[in-house]
């Protein structure tokens, strides 16, 4: 899984650690999901894009093996 | 429950524990009971504070920085560590049970349960601080 995270916080000039505050979650999850490293749950992913205002189509790219 | 009673509680419990294991360690070392138990249990018992110390200053740390101590990542990396722990450290006992089993028809030595249930708690405890730190740095698999 690819994630455009970290240029929609770019684009609204926030950090990571904002971005994980407005969510209400640790910074470092944030880091890992930005990585790929961690698939979250549809009630975060929506949390996530609500406050990036886009959808999550946008943000999160599932990628076929 | 706010985060501050949370963190008296657990601290109340750790105290507690603690003073309890002493109390069996000091007790069991003056009774004369088997000296490699009682020195297993005290090694227990400071694993055990060294881990309550630093599980209070990260917590403590983690109160004054804002963030939430838990949430659904660290709770996933919990549960998949408590689940690898469980069932390797049963399979680990299983093993170590079958080397014994033969041991004792050769009339080799033996383990006591008390001391068995304290390798088991050691073990399971030991795994699951491993899978949390690596799944910590590594990530969840999907």
């Amino acid at each position: 899984m690819k994630t455009r995270i970290k240029e929609f916080r770019a684009r609204y000039g926030f950090t990571q650690d904002d971005l994980a505050r407005k969510i209400g979650v640790r910074r470092e999850t944030i880091l890992f999901i930005e990585n790929g490293k961690y698939v979250p749950s549809l009630k975060l992913a929506h949390a996530v894009a609500k406050v990036l205002k886009t959808s999550m189509d946008e943000l999160f790219i599932f990628e076929k093996d | 429950m706010d985060e501050n009673k949370k963190f008296r509680r657990y601290v109340a419990i750790v105290v507690i524990v603690l003073t309890l294991g002493a109390v069996f360690v000091i007790v069991s070392g003056a009774l004369g009971e088997d000296s490699w138990a009682s020195v297993m249990a005290a090694l227990l018992l400071v694993v055990m504070a060294l881990v309550a110390v630093k599980v209070a200053r990260r917590w403590s740390r983690e109160m004054k920085s804002g963030f939430p101590r838990d949430d659904e990542r660290s709770v996933a990396i919990k549960m998949r560590a408590g689940y690898l722990a469980f069932f390797i450290s049963l399979y680990f006992m299983f093993g170590i049970g079958f080397v014994f089993a033969i041991l004792e028809d050769t009339e080799a030595t033996s383990v006591p349960t008390s001391e068995w249930a304290m390798i088991f708690v050691a073990v399971m405890g030991l795994i699951y601080g491993g899978v949390n730190a690596y799944l910590n740095r590594k990530g969840v698999p999907e």
